[in-house]
């Protein structure tokens, strides 16, 4: 019988392609109607303005196969799925911020909603698969935003981008289309527009 | 464009553009304007191995997608452009044949750009020469090449003459008629086309049909109506014929006494504003001071427009709200022609009614309802928008808008998963057509045409020549299409006039029963209702309007051939006395328009030395009146900057961060963050003109209504626009502007 | 003989430095992953008035200027060491509690308790007045509670997060900004040293009597300055906070900022452990006098003469 063999869950976002629209960072907080002040995901351009120098990248969690902040974390609220998908729950999230610390992206982001702007829970990006809670509930959708995952969809950034520089998808398929672009460098248009 | 070979829309569509083996791109920011159709520019670049050259002032997004970059002054496009075509002139790079066989008056233009050397291109642009030869060397080896603009080149008083130069560049190089070439300007607003087809512009009816009596009466019959009624509508039958004021310039029909007498005496007395954002406008002090003496102003949008709350008036004005896009339905037109059917998800929200709904309704108040229903054809029992829809197909021919009936547009929309994103050509149901039937769509079976100046296609299939839209020759030469230059499968194998009932027979090469000559009297394509005209010119494989050479001399215009003139407020003052501007114009559509007189009125540049170049931003649209109401956009750009070279900073002892005030030729003064950056020159300050709701540093929050005000105010940046307008269109000169900078 | 008075004056700060010297170079050399020359060299550039980011060097590539401005800069630097404290630290940092109480019971089997004879319980004198207990059992119930809610982060794994949990860290920052002015009056009140440098009327109403001795003053120090320490660090690691934009400039600052946090109370607990040792086990009968203020003449007498002392010349002068 042959193994079973896992999807690792990754992101890809081609710099050459990045245009700095911020389609992605909007796409997200709609869908998952992020509070302001919390962005799951940020476009970062380097360069901005010397000619030739000039580079853009979008990026959200990593979902790191040894993640930092799930190392870190005090109360061990991260769990991570075997498609390699970094979640994590709030009802059990402290707010103590050692995750933002330990992230070398910075991903996790805290709404200042306490007392004197005391942090609340943390908030990230989910690669739009939810959280703990019941698969596609209410319950989920409040606290998580969409579980895009389950129902078989891309994740809402991705799917929104303008140039279709963000990719995420297993490992292996991105590196091919990555590949695949690279090696059929004019050559002429082999891909439909709209897909990758 | 239409000036040049006949229709002044986007040549090929924005799917095409994959098809480049070079994208030249001036005057427009297409990263930040057209994301997605920023994909396609990519998607050439990086399968196609298409260079993108960018021509801009400032360093744009789409810039940093560049293989080559060229920083030329605002202003000074035609300049560079001459520079080129002098390149490829002196390298032979031209297509001979194509120039031959398609175009007119190409000596004059050679002729014309003999001045243009590198080293003088690169004094008045300073664009240093070697880049110019680079970006010509690469764009004129490439086959085929896109040329794409937008607002960077129309906006200027020259921009006529942009658009003229950069059409008669892709001449030069027979890059028009096909795929993967031709002239995309990427229009800005979803149905802009749309609108300007439905002749919201004001030297045109629907469909760009002149103001002659012939097209009144053409369109009395269309809407079924008697022609004298129509007529006494009008204070005197000259009004009738006159062009209007125009969108920049009826401020000065308010204002300006001396216009009065071509308003048939009298001063414009009210405004009614349907879903535009006319605080994007040049002068917005004189704006207010317009809407503050006017006798009735009236809004309708769903938002609260911004112009409402720069006016101080405290009477007569009125808001309504309309309904937004999917609280109702029908159709829109994109850049690239094509037509989409927009379905309605909900019925309009609170008190917010339908834009047709508010306008019936002025109708039957004004007792002219009937009227105006009654080119549907079916009384008061008309179904909206599909009689509407099919009322338009059946007026436009000029646009060849006869295919686009309501069921075929609903058909594709609902059909669009079978459309190819590239090449638009659908499958199954819809086998053979082209996804919105891009206009012209001779008759209800014609596919639409993606690609226009097509001869590699039969008419039929949407191919066409140039149009015989300046007569069939001039000055002894013809101006008709050379021998051997026809659409594939046409039976004339060279060039013709339009088809009129006087030639079909000769040219199609049939006979008219007595009924056919009967129905065809007088008639021409463009007001043939029966289509036999348009019938009998398919299927002999001719195009209805015609085939002819495309002119690069416009005998109509100030300037024959483009020419370079300094922008009125010009940063190179030396240059002035050179290259100076038109003379002044007492009837510019109504109006008194200033040229020579404001550029040699005072050294601007002394009191006034930085450029602006302005441009929009990604999170906002337009105004910026909508998402700026969006908390995600407000949030991502939600204040209003102005961008300066970290050396200018210095000089002028502004730090990044701090407040700066920005005083402009005319009156007004804006209040804005410095925001340090290396996208715009030493000279330049970059304004996105996104903004609305700050007056001069004061906040105009509290002059909302309850709680309508946007999440985002910020200065409106056309309160320091330099004053100038096109020279033939009056499009108003935001981009060549000059302003002083203070630290506040 | 110079030797030997030498050492048995300064005894307590041998013994502090040399085994706070042993101590931590053991942690430094051997138990800990930070970046110490970046650490050193970080601090450095912030005083010298250089920028937060922590870009010490201008990036070399393209790639580690995206990085920089992506990420901020020399992620390796503090994060490794976060991540293996966080992990190693809810199991083992008891253990450090452990060896640290072995310690002083190890000194009180040594040294038992020095009980004073008090045969008049009645002549009391006045030492603490109302001002100064109430500031001293402030700050004492502000401390416990700060340690309290401080290590119910630590100690996450045990409580398993949830809404106390997350109530208490809120608590834990509220907290935080209470005590400033507790620790502030605190070190204020406690400032015996003062008294070396000037005399006047207010230090004599404020300042509580006596004069310190090596150990005692070595725990003042330690614990104005490590409480300074925890208070700013405290209040950077909540007030500044980076949105997404931001983040990769002050991250690395926020991270070094969260190490003098952790090491300032480890050495803080150390000293408050001392303190309470030193004053409540291995003195009998100063308990009572931290609540009603008093304490019997013989008690003062035999365990702080210093204090009777200043007391009398203080009556004295008012006599």
């Amino acid at each position: 019988m042959s193994k079973v063999d896992f999807s690792r869950m990754k992101f890809y976002c081609d710099e050459t392609l990045c245009i700095d629209c911020n389609g992605c960072v909007v796409a997200c907080k709609e869908a998952h109607e992020v509070p302001v002040g919390v962005n799951r995901r940020k476009v970062v351009t380097i360069n901005e303005g010397i000619v030739g120098k000039e580079v853009s990248v979008s990026m959200a969690c990593m979902h790191c196969t040894d993640a930092p902040c799930q190392q870190v974390c005090p109360v061990d609220c991260f769990y991570i799925r075997t498609d390699g998908i970094v979640l994590h729950d709030k009802n059990k999230c402290i707010g103590c911020g050692y995750c933002l610390f330990a992230c070398p992206f910075g991903a996790p982001q805290f709404p200042k909603d306490g007392a004197f702007g005391t942090k609340g829970k943390m908030d990230k990006c989910t690669m739009c698969a939810g959280g703990p809670e019941e698969t596609n509930s209410e319950k989920e959708r409040h606290l998580y935003g969409q579980n895009r995952i389950a129902e078989g969809k891309v994740p809402m950034c991705a799917s929104m981008c303008s140039t279709k520089a963000l990719l995420v998808g297993d490992a292996h398929e991105v590196a091919l289309i990555k590949t695949y672009r690279a090696t059929k460098k004019g050559q002429g248009i082999v891909t439909d527009s709209y897909g990758w | 464009m239409a000036n040049t070979w006949g229709y002044g829309a986007m040549t090929n569509h924005i799917g095409d553009m994959q098809n480049s083996k070079a994208i030249i791109i001036f005057g427009a920011n297409p990263a930040a304007n057209h994301p997605i159709a920023m994909q396609h520019i990519l998607k050439a670049k990086e399968q196609n191995g298409a260079k993108i050259i960018v021509v801009d002032p400032r360093y744009s997004k789409t810039a940093a997608k560049s293989d080559i970059y060229c920083r030329i002054r605002t202003g000074t496009d035609i300049a560079f452009m001459y520079g080129m075509i002098r390149l490829i002139l002196k390298n032979k790079w031209y297509d001979q044949s194509f120039i031959q066989d398609r175009v007119y008056g190409m000596d004059e233009i050679f002729k014309e750009c003999e001045h243009y050397t590198p080293e003088v291109v690169e004094d008045i642009t300073g664009c240093p020469k070697e880049i110019l030869i680079q970006a010509t060397t690469a764009y004129a080896a490439a086959d085929p090449g896109c040329l794409i603009w937008n607002q960077g080149w129309t906006q200027h008083t020259v921009g006529s003459s942009n658009t003229r130069l950069g059409s008669i560049l892709q001449l030069t190089l027979g890059n028009m008629g096909k795929a993967g070439g031709g002239c995309n300007i990427l229009r800005g607003h979803d149905n802009v086309q749309g609108s300007t087809d439905m002749g919201c512009l004001a030297d045109t009816l629907p469909g760009y049909y002149g103001l002659a009596e012939g097209s009144w009466k053409y369109f009395a019959k269309q809407w079924n109506v008697d022609f004298d009624w129509l007529k006494a509508r009008f204070k005197t039958p000259d009004m009738m014929q006159k062009k209007g004021f125009s969108l920049s310039l009826w401020i000065h029909g308010v204002l300006d006494e001396a216009n009065n007498k071509n308003n048939a005496d009298a001063p414009l007395k009210a405004l009614v504003c349907i879903g535009n954002g006319i605080s994007t406008i040049t002068q917005t002090h004189k704006m207010k001071e317009a809407l503050d003496k006017l006798d009735l102003v009236v809004f309708i949008d769903p938002y609260v427009n911004d112009a409402a709350v720069i006016t101080t008036r405290n009477d007569n004005m009125f808001l309504l709200p309309a309904a937004s896009q999917v609280e109702t339905e029908g159709t829109v037109v994109n850049t690239s022609r094509c037509a989409q059917w927009r379905y309605k998800v909900v019925d309009p929200l609170y008190e917010a009614r339908a834009d047709h709904e508010i306008l019936f309704d002025f109708a039957k108040r004004f007792g002219f309802y009937d009227q105006y229903i009654a080119g549907m054809g079916k009384g008061d029992k008309f179904v909206w928008p599909d009689d509407a829809t099919n009322e338009i197909a059946k007026a436009l021919k000029t646009i060849g808008m006869q295919g686009r009936t309501a069921e075929r547009i609903k058909k594709h929309t609902t059909n669009w998963h079978l459309f190819n994103d590239t090449s638009l050509k659908g499958r199954g149901v819809v086998e053979k057509e082209y996804y919105g039937l891009p206009w012209p769509c001779w008759t209800t079976s014609h596919p639409g045409s993606p690609v226009l100046y097509n001869l590699s296609l039969p008419v039929s299939q949407g191919g066409m020549g140039f149009r015989t839209r300046f007569g069939v020759e001039r000055n002894g030469e013809s101006l008709l299409a050379a021998n051997g230059s026809a659409p594939v499968g046409s039976r004339i194998k060279g060039g013709y006039d339009e088809i009129t009932a006087k030639n079909i027979e000769e040219l199609a090469g049939i006979t008219l029963s007595e009924d056919e000559k009967k129905l065809l009297e007088g008639k021409n394509w463009k007001n043939d209702d029966s289509g036999l005209l348009n019938k009998y010119a398919l299927e002999a494989g001719l195009a209805p309007y015609g085939n002819a050479r495309a002119r690069t001399i416009v005998w109509e215009f100030i300037d024959n051939i483009p020419k370079h003139r300094e922008p009125l407020h010009s940063f190179r003052h030396d240059l002035t006395a050179k290259y100076p501007a038109s003379n002044d114009n007492p009837n510019h559509f109504r109006t008194n328009v200033r040229y020579i007189s404001e550029q040699t009125k005072q050294e601007w540049v002394k009191d006034y030395p930085i450029n602006i170049v302005s441009g929009r931003l990604v999170e906002h649209m337009g105004t910026g009146t909508e998402t700026r109401a969006s908390k995600y956009l407000a949030e991502l750009a939600g204040e209003m900057y102005g961008e300066i070279h970290p050396k200018l900073g210095g000089k002028l002892g502004i730090n990044d961060g701090d407040m700066m005030w920005v005083y402009g030729t005319g009156e007004g003064k804006i209040k804005i963050k410095c925001k340090y950056g290396y996208t715009v020159d030493e000279n330049s300050v970059f304004l996105p003109q996104n903004f609305s709701g700050v007056w001069s540093g004061e906040s105009l929050e509290k002059r909302y209504p309850g709680v309508t005000a946007p999440y985002a105010l910020g200065e409106n940046s056309n309160q320091i626009t330099s004053y100038g307008y096109d020279q033939q269109t009056s499009c108003p000169e935001t981009k060549c502007s000059l302003v002083r900078l203070e630290k506040a | 003989m110079e030797n030997s008075s030498f050492f048995s004056r300064n005894k307590a700060y041998i013994y502090t430095f040399a085994g706070l010297g042993l101590v931590g170079f053991v942690f430094v050399e051997f138990l800990m992953i930070i970046d110490w020359n970046y650490f050193i060299k970080y601090k450095l550039h912030i005083l010298m008035g250089g920028s937060l980011d922590g870009v010490l060097t201008p990036p070399s590539s393209t790639y580690e200027a995206m990085s920089n401005a992506a990420f901020g800069p020399n992620y390796e630097a503090f994060s490794p060491e976060i991540i293996r404290a966080s992990n190693e630290r809810q199991l083992y940092i008891w253990w450090v509690f452990v060896a640290e109480i072995a310690l002083f019971c190890g000194m009180y089997l040594f040294q038992g308790r020095r009980t004073p004879v008090v045969k008049n319980p009645n002549d009391e004198v006045v030492v603490f007045n109302l001002f100064q207990r109430t500031v001293i059992w402030l700050n004492v119930l502000i401390m416990i509670a700060l340690i309290i809610t401080g290590f119910n982060i630590t100690w996450g794994l045990r409580s398993g997060g949830g809404e106390l949990a997350f109530l208490l860290r809120g608590t834990h920052e509220i907290t935080g900004l209470i005590w400033f002015p507790v620790w502030l009056l605190m070190s204020i009140v406690a400032f015996k040293d003062s008294k070396l440098l000037f005399k006047n009327s207010l230090t004599k109403k404020i300042i509580i009597p006596g004069s310190y001795k090596p150990m005692k003053r070595i725990i003042y120090y330690f614990f104005v300055i490590m409480g300074a320490g925890l208070l700013v660090s405290g209040f950077i690691i909540w007030f500044l906070h980076p949105d997404v934009y931001t983040h990769a400039q002050l991250i690395q600052f926020k991270r070094m900022m969260l190490y003098v946090h952790f090491g300032s109370s480890v050495l803080l607990m150390f000293f408050i452990m001392d303190f309470v040792y030193s004053a409540l086990v291995a003195v009998k009968g100063n308990y009572k006098g931290l609540l009603s203020g008093k304490y019997p003449r013989e008690h003062l007498e035999q365990i702080a003469p210093d204090v009777l002392a200043e007391l009398e010349n203080k009556k004295g002068k008012m006599a």
